[in-house]
């Protein structure tokens, strides 16, 4: 099917439609049909693999046993988890015997003193023996001390976004093809993006702890170098991808390549940047809390511990103090974008 | 001053863009150059500013081949206006005017934006002269009109004193009324700054009004050129085709002849 075919069979049989003499694609071809049979295939014997065929079929018993019929082992967990988990802990208890210096007319803001007796029977005396105990509680010690892991939680996640941003800053520049120096240089800084994207936080946070030891170094480190390789590439895409209009026409200024980054790339870019910035923070603070998991500081350690001794109600208050953060600064950094930029 | 020499430009792909052009322009002078489209216009400009490179011939400067100057310097001594406005969108109006002054500003001091008070006033003044008020100094420029943005380009092409200010079609996507006035104000600033101008026009009418000079080019060649008063009815026939209605160009070979002898009698 040549040109000069096409076009001489039109001059000669004039009344020829366009849809004869062109000739249209099938919106459905043979080779799409055979494409999507494969991958159903495909994804058909990896479903089994990966147990979506059970997930599907227990999903379908939890939805059952909710409606009386049978019993489901999901709903079991579940009730389990929900049954231990309420109330919510909120206060602090500890023995006061433990504590040493203990003044008792100088307690903490709200606590108070609570003697609390334990029996327990003697299998030589054949009686009941009765320990009594003095705790102090303070009401809301654990809330509170959610809250300080919490805002340790928050820096963690700051001090990484803001090392991921002065790690990506420079990166971009080496990593914008058009503003690379050099081109050994350009694929120099895309590898380390790429390299720090593919090493998981939660991965690089375990070698981290070995090296700096646990707390919330850490942590910073390895949200620090896993974001910088995101936003090292998102910012040099956006350079890459800024109108070259304004570029030529400060260049033909006479601008050294340096100030043309600044006056007609920088302020295109900055709307965009922000918005990527606010995405990491973001992806941070969630990431933050679990990276306590391993160690890295945070309110992740203080789950895992709780975790670990079965103690779901003080779980269920991480929990929920982690949503409200979450939530609330999604909020706080969207009204800081729309007001800002 | 700028000169083309015999300058050509045949690009990679076989396109003859500019043949054999000479062509001075004079100081203080508004020369415009007419063409139709894909005729050289912009190839031509843009071998002045160092955008392009001729592949015979040369532009010279004072005498010197561009080549053998630093075409960061050369820069400074040109302004230039593009048709698509090229303004930074999000940078304010005083911004990009003062990003005119770029190269004469220290690295570190234009890298933090705080350009000399002096450059500041300067800037005002420009526009000032373009018309434009202090209420549009810190508006970004994507808040501005078309025609705005073209007075406000024109201030940043007189930033730096230029000799020479390029213009490539600076008012191709302006209405009628605002182009007649950016023209104004483009001639008027470069006659007070005793700069000339090189500039490429679509509108046979404006050119009419503003040119001191005309050069028209077709098919990379000059075949005209003199004041716009000798533009007669069959050079513009020869120039945008016959009948001007768009529907027949002339062959080739019938036109190639008389270009040769116009062009002969012009040089
Ligand atoms: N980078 C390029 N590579 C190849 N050919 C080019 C290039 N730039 C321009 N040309 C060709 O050179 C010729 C002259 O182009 P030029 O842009 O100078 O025309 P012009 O007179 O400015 O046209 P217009 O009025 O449409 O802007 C055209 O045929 C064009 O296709
Ligand atoms: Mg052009």
């Amino acid at each position: 099917m040549t040109k000069p075919e096409k076009f001489t069979s039109r001059e000669n049989s004039g009344e020829d439609t366009i849809a004869e003499t062109w000739r249209l694609r099938q919106p459905i071809s043979a080779k799409l049909i055979v494409f999507l049979l494969a991958i159903s295939v495909l994804l058909g014997l990896s479903a089994h693999r990966s147990q979506m065929d059970r997930a599907f079929m227990e999903t379908l018993g939890a939805v059952g046993s909710l409606f009386g019929w049978g019993e489901s082992r999901v709903i079991k967990g579940a009730a389990n988890f929900i049954g231990k988990s309420f109330p919510l802990v909120l206060e602090e208890r500890t023995e006061v015997s433990r504590i040493s210096d203990f003044d008792p007319n100088d307690l903490p803001m709200f606590a108070y003193l609570k003697i609390e007796e334990t029996r327990e029977y003697d299998t030589e005396t054949e009686a009941w023996k009765i320990y009594s105990s003095q705790w102090l509680i303070n009401p809301y010690g654990y809330l509170w001390r959610v809250i300080g892991k919490m805002a340790d939680t928050i820096e963690i996640a700051i001090w990484g976004t803001i090392l991921s941003v002065s790690l990506a800053l420079p990166l971009a520049f080496f990593a914008a093809k058009n503003y690379s120096p050099s081109k050994i240089l350009y694929h120099v800084a895309r590898a380390i993006c790429s390299f720090n994207r593919a090493v998981p936080d939660l991965i690089s946070a375990l070698f981290f702890v070995l090296m700096y030891g646990f707390g919330p170094i850490a942590g910073i480190l390895a949200l620090g170098f896993h974001t910088s390789g995101f936003l090292g590439k998102f910012f040099a895409d956006e350079i890459e991808n800024a109108d070259p209009g304004p570029q030529l026409a400060l260049s033909c200024t006479g601008a050294s390549r340096l100030q043309v980054l600044r006056f007609a790339v920088l302020p295109q870019v900055v709307p965009q940047y922000f918005a990527y910035v606010q995405y990491i923070l973001e992806r941070n603070i969630r990431m933050a809390t679990v990276l306590g998991i391993v160690g890295a500081g945070g309110i992740g350690m203080e789950l895992k511990g709780r975790w670990d001794m079965f103690n779901f109600g003080h779980v269920s208050t991480i929990l929920l103090a982690i949503l409200l953060t979450v939530l609330a600064l999604e909020h706080l950094t969207q009204w800081l974008r729309a007001k800002f930029i | 001053m700028f000169e083309f020499h015999s300058v050509g430009k045949v690009f990679d792909d076989g396109t003859v863009a500019v043949d054999g052009v000479d062509l001075r322009v004079r100081r203080g002078e508004f020369c415009v150059l007419l063409g139709p489209s894909g005729s050289g216009k912009s190839t031509l400009l843009g071998m002045v500013n160092g955008l392009i490179t001729p592949t015979s011939g040369s532009v010279s400067h004072d005498g010197t081949p561009l080549v053998d100057l630093n075409i960061g310097e050369i820069r400074c001594k040109m302004g230039m206006i593009h048709q698509q406005l090229h303004l930074v969108p999000r940078l304010s109006v005083l911004g990009n005017v003062l990003s005119g002054a770029l190269p004469a500003v220290s690295l570190w001091r234009s890298l933090l934006g705080l350009f000399p008070i002096d450059f500041m006033r300067k800037a005002c003044n420009l526009l000032q002269e373009v018309d434009l008020d202090a209420d549009h100094l810190y508006r970004r420029a994507s808040t501005l009109s078309g025609g705005q943005q073209q007075r406000v380009a024109i201030a940043r092409a007189f930033m730096l004193d230029p000799e020479i200010v390029l213009a490539d079609e600076p008012v191709a996507s302006l209405d009628p009324a605002n182009s007649r006035m950016v023209l104004q104000l483009l001639k008027g600033t470069s006659r007070r700054h005793n700069a000339s101008v090189l500039c490429s026009l679509h509108h046979l009418e404006l050119a009419m009004e503003f040119a001191d000079r005309v050069v028209a080019l077709c098919k990379g060649k000059v075949i005209y050129e003199g004041p716009p008063s000798g533009l007669t009815r069959e050079l513009l026939d020869r120039i945008y085709g016959v009948g001007l209605n768009g529907k027949s160009a002339p062959a080739d070979a019938a036109l190639t002849p008389r270009m040769e002898t116009l062009t002969a009698v012009s040089a």
